[in-house]
């Protein structure tokens, strides 16, 4: 703080200080009040009495000049001057005369009262005020050092006889005027003092009762409320004490109530601290309920999953045999109610994970491209028998590599997607997925459009809510636990972004959530894919969907390759026409199984008919329930085929693969038409395909459940695989030093010993004896990854979540 | 017992006879118009009298002032008057109708004696007596020594004819020099330095305060022969005793601190002393003077 604003702080602290205080205040106030009052009398009644001294004096001065005027007069006209040396010297005997003579008109000394003046008769006077008085004809008075000096002209008629001169003892005059001053400054003193004083009497008269009741106050303000105050001043003052007492009696009445509450209180407070301590202990209870609930919920999903594993497994396998139509119906309907239930208690286990905080995520690098291709392709099927398009695209900005947790990723797409193909009936489903940015940072997101029949607005803001559906008519419709949009929010929210919807009743919906972007330090190798070049190659695409052709259309393009869309058949055929007739004709036809306005083998039998080049090559895009069904008819429509959705690596391979085989325009007429195939012979031809290879590999399967064993022992033994049971990892380990196996197939949770511990009692004894390494897949319930990693941590080579695809098993059988 | 009383009584009257014989008197005589004026003039040295003479029997020391020389004869005459102060001419009159005797020189301003000037203006064209005739001349009162008798003897003496004007207004007749009074020397200046007067006379203490406040401006057409400043005259059958005491007195004064401060209050006198040629040597031609007025017709 700066000296200046120490000094204003200074003088304002003394100026509080100094008119601290009602009294003070009061006194300051009158005092000045009265002083002002005084001074200002003081003033008015010393300027009068100056005013008549000096007015006094003046009327002396001009008496007394009438007078020597009216003496001097008669001599001066006799011409007898002398005879007033006699006269003025008895005026001059008048103690305040101090000088007097009198000057003729031409400034000659005539008279001189002085008898022991130096002046000479007849001597020249130089006199200012003498020649003032002369030229003006006026008397003229002035006060110097103590004199009055008066100049009076003595004229008679017209004629100026000369001046009378004299000086008065202004000392007199003086005295008077100080004595005035002495006697008002005395005066006003003595008021000042005397109001002042009064002030002071009639201040501390008016604020000692004030006084006395706020030393009341301060000491009821300390808690001293056991007191009265007897102010007996017939005013204000006494009438605040009568309030001030009835106050304190209130107050006092008010402190006991407050007591009296306070006890109450203290025993509330008690009785709260009581329940509070049961509170916790219920908490407590709550915690380890909530615990156990997980524990339970855990453990039951194992309990059921375990079985479930068997009851899909046997399924797949009874599926694999001769069976007629009626009972395949009946084995397809308990594998989807299988697969169903548990669908459902993977989600409740999810959520639980989430609800509870105790889900963990992965931060591995990724493609995104591959993240929506294997995605795209889980719910192809889905897809498909909804009849609706699953249409993938990713930005071509979007960085290659990803860091994220892929699966929970996927899984966020899959609730999505399903969700969106639950309530889709017909058109498509887009999977966008983009680079944008999120308050300034950069984030991937994905769009999940669907042109279903769209969500009531009044119901957006609940979609994501637990067990929420839309409503009772739509839970009717569509199966679901209700858990899989809530499940997705827990995982976007987790991954640190965020997730929303958009829709309109009867256009469609659109979720959409988006993660933080981070790419890897170091991103994973480019692919074949990410640099392929079709330059020169003219593509036709016939797709229905504009979508789809948009998604197809950039995708090739990025590959340079020349691509011409058409929305209709017509249109596309005419193109093809043109195109053979120019001479340039397409190398690719890309098209739909069928178009609105034509048919399948109509069209196909155009495009066999328009391209006439046997080097335009036909590649079909067809639906994963059609792949199922298709007839060994139409395999001969086209020279290639890609399963919808579209993926990118298949797409390219198709393109510049080697053509499956050469095709023929279907017959005019057929008996089997569009109608697909029975599904036993699907599913017969399937698992036809797990069993076209054998191996001489042997494995072991430690399963405690014998159900689970059981289906696998009936696997490897289509398979022609020698194989070994144990049901505990004990047992396990037994084997293992017995047979030495290619492959465990090694079940974690386990009596006795677990997996975990049996496979670092294998690793151990490998490192022991110097044996080959064998693989190690371990089989868990979920495919968390607290559980993939304690999996690996424990030695395993591989996780694999139960129930065991049988398809998945046979490529990882082939891969030894 | 008739014989004690009767002794008693005698006794008591030569007492009384005796105290009344003690009890003196001594009378201080000037001629003026007011006795008021006078008696601050003289209160010093009658008080100093008062005190020094007491030994001589005298009590009191009084002032008798009368305006004219008659008046003052008379008083001297009748004893009322037992010392005169006046100038030379005047108390030569005095003593022409009282019998008195001048005695003492009265020296004035540090003058025993003066003399008188006839003086007039610069311009006035005059420059001697003779260019007087038909002109006017202020001169003072007639019991002024250098303000009438001196000057106008020496006008008589130049061969002019005096002949005195009714108001100073008045022009003079003829040749004669037309004269008016102004009972003042300084009224007499006045009158010449105003033009009232053609010319005027005074002593030369005055004329030359005169020459010293209006240097340049006055010329002197003649001066006098010297005469005493002031004289003191005794009335005729005083008791010799009395006035050698009083002689002693005066002289002395000058010789002592107080005697001078009031011989200095007293007219600003100086001292008192002898005439150095006598009385009768002094005053001798003085008489002359009065005697040729007299013989003009001049009073």
């Amino acid at each position: 703080m700066s000296a200046p604003d120490d000094q204003t702080n200074r003088m304002l602290n003394i100026r509080k200080s100094l008119t601290y205080g009602l009294g003070r205040r009061m006194t300051l106030y009158f005092g000045l009040m009265i002083g002002a009052f005084v001074s200002t009398l003081i003033y008015l009644n010393t300027i009068t009495q100056l005013e008549l001294v000096h007015t006094r004096f003046s009327e002396r001065s001009d008496s007394l000049g009438i007078l020597i005027q009216e003496v001097t007069l008669p001599y001066l006209f006799e011409g007898r001057p002398a005879e007033l040396d006699i006269i003025y010297q008895e005026l001059m005997r008048q103690p305040d005369i101090l000088s007097l003579r009198f000057i003729d008109p031409d400034g000659f000394l005539l008279v001189n009262g002085s008898s022991e003046g130096n002046a000479l008769f007849l001597g020249r006077v130089d006199d200012e005020l003498v020649t003032e008085a002369i030229t003006s004809e006026t008397t003229h008075i002035r006060n110097l050092q103590g004199r009055i000096q008066v100049a009076v002209p003595a004229i008679y008629g017209n004629v100026n006889y000369g001046t009378i001169r004299f000086d008065l003892d202004g000392t007199a005059a003086n005295r008077e005027v100080n004595l005035v001053l002495r006697r008002n400054l005395m005066f006003g003193v003595f008021f000042t003092l005397t109001g002042i004083l009064l002030s002071i009497w009639i201040s501390r008269r008016l604020t000692e009762p004030l006084a006395r009741l706020n030393s009341a106050t301060e000491r009821a303000a300390k808690g001293n409320l056991n007191q009265s105050i007897v102010i007996r001043t017939n005013d204000e003052v006494e009438s605040l004490a009568d309030s001030f007492n009835l106050m304190l009696g209130n107050l006092r009445a008010w402190v006991k109530s407050l007591e009296d509450t306070q006890t109450k209180l203290e025993i509330s407070s008690d009785d709260l601290n009581d329940k509070n301590a049961e509170l916790q202990v219920v908490a407590e209870q709550a915690k380890s309920a909530e615990k156990a609930k997980s524990q339970f919920l855990a453990r039951m999903s194992h309990e059921i999953r375990t079985p479930m594993n068997g009851v899909l497994g046997m399924t797949e396998l009874l599926a694999d045999t001769d069976l007629t139509n009626n009972q395949m119906s009946l084995v397809d309907s308990i594998h989807t109610s299988g697969s169903t239930l548990l669908n459902i208690i993977n989600d409740i286990l999810d959520f639980s994970k989430i609800d509870s905080g105790h889900m963990t995520l992965r931060d591995d690098p990724y493609r995104p491209t591959e993240l929506l291709d294997n995605t795209a392709q889980m719910l192809s099927f889905q897809a498909g028998q909804a009849g609706v398009d699953l249409i993938t695209r990713v930005a071509p900005d979007l960085p290659k590599s990803l860091l994220g947790d892929e699966s929970r990723l996927k899984q966020v797409i899959i609730n999505l997607v399903g969700n969106a193909l639950k309530f889709t009936d017909e058109g498509y489903v887009l999977i966008n997925v983009t680079l944008k940015e999120d308050n300034g940072t950069p984030v991937m997101q994905v769009d999940v459009c669907d042109t279903g029949c769209g969500i009531p607005e009044e119901k957006l803001a609940a979609v994501f809510d637990q067990f929420t559906q839309v409503d009772g008519s739509y839970s009717r419709k569509h199966q679901g636990t209700g858990l899989g949009l809530a499940i997705a929010k827990g995982f976007v929210e987790l991954m640190g972004g965020r997730i929303w919807v958009k829709s309109t009743v009867g256009t469609g919906t659109t979720f959409t959530f988006n993660v933080p972007l981070i790419q890897p330090e170091t991103p994973l190798p480019p692919r074949a894919l990410d640099s392929a070049d079709l330059s020169g190659m003219k593509i036709l695409v016939l797709q229905s969907e504009p979508t789809a052709l948009f998604v197809m259309n950039e995708m090739m393009s990025a590959w340079n390759a020349q691509v011409a869309t058409f929305e209709t058949a017509k249109t596309g055929l005419e193109s093809l026409r043109d195109a053979q007739a120019s001479g340039a004709p397409y190398d690719v036809v890309l098209t739909e199984m069928g178009m609105p306005d034509m048919g399948r083998k109509d069209l196909f039998r155009a495009i066999y008919e328009a391209k006439s080049s046997p080097d335009t090559r036909v590649i079909a895009l067809r639906p994963m329930s059609d792949a199922i069904h298709r007839t060994g008819e139409e395999n001969l429509l086209s020279n290639n085929e890609v399963i919808k959705p579209v993926q990118a690596p298949k797409l390219l391979e198709a393109l510049t693969g080697p053509r499956a085989r050469d095709i023929r325009p279907p017959a005019e007429s057929t008996t089997t038409g569009d109608a697909s195939a029975t599904n036993g012979t699907a599913h017969k031809h399937v698992a036809s395909e797990l069993t076209a290879s054998v191996s001489d590999k042997t494995i072991l399967i430690v399963d405690d459940n014998k159900t689970n064993r059981k289906l696998i022992e009936i696997f490897l033994n289509r398979l022609g695989i020698t194989h070994h049971s144990a049901s505990d990892g004990e047992e396990a380990v037994e084997i293992y030093r017995d047979c030495h196996p290619d492959l465990v197939l090694m079940d974690v949770s386990m009596p006795v010993m677990n997996g975990l511990d049996a496979t670092r009692e294998i690793r151990r004894l490998e490192n022991a004896n110097g044996d080959f390494q064998t693989h190690i897949i371990g089989l868990t319930a979920h495919s968390a990854p607290e559980d993939r990693e304690a999996c690996l941590d424990s030695g395993m080579n591989a996780h694999m979540a139960k129930p065991i695809k049988l398809a998945q098993l046979k490529d990882v059988i082939e891969e030894l | 017992m008739i014989a004690r009383i009767t002794f008693c009584f005698a006794a008591c009257l030569a007492w009384i006879n005796a105290s009344f014989a003690l009890a003196e008197t001594l009378n201080l005589g000037t001629l003026n118009e007011g006795i008021r004026s006078q008696m601050r003039v003289f209160q010093p040295l009658l008080t100093y009298l008062e005190t020094d003479l007491e030994d001589s029997g005298i009590t009191e020391v009084r002032l008798v002032v009368h305006p004219s020389t008659e008046l003052m004869a008379d008083a001297i005459a009748r004893k009322e008057v037992d010392i005169f102060i006046d100038s030379p001419m005047v108390v030569a009159k005095v003593a022409q109708l009282s019998g008195g005797t001048p005695f003492l020189r009265h020296w004035k301003d540090g003058h025993a004696g003066y003399y008188t000037v006839i003086f007039t203006h610069v311009n006035s064209g005059i420059t001697s007596l003779e260019d007087l005739q038909g002109r006017k001349v202020a001169l003072e009162d007639h019991d002024s020594s250098s303000g009438f008798i001196v000057p106008v003897h020496m006008l008589i003496k130049a061969g002019l004819e005096l002949k005195k004007l009714r108001a100073p207004s008045t022009s003079p007749s003829g040749n004669n020099v037309g004269y008016f009074l102004t009972y003042n020397d300084k009224n007499t200046m006045f009158a010449v330095a105003s033009g009232r007067a053609d010319a005027g006379a005074t002593n030369q203490i005055r004329y030359l305060d005169l020459m010293e406040a209006r240097p340049d401006e006055f010329r002197i057409l003649a001066i006098s022969d010297q005469y005493p400043r002031s004289v003191l005259m005794h009335r005729p059958g005083i008791s010799k005793l009395l006035l050698d005491e009083l002689r002693s007195s005066l002289k002395s004064m000058s010789d002592t601190n107080e005697g001078r401060t009031v011989l200095e209050n007293f007219q600003n006198s100086t001292r008192f002393d002898e005439f150095a040629a006598g009385s009768k040597y002094t005053f001798a031609p003085i008489f002359e003077i009065l005697q040729d007025l007299e013989d003009a017709g001049i009073k």
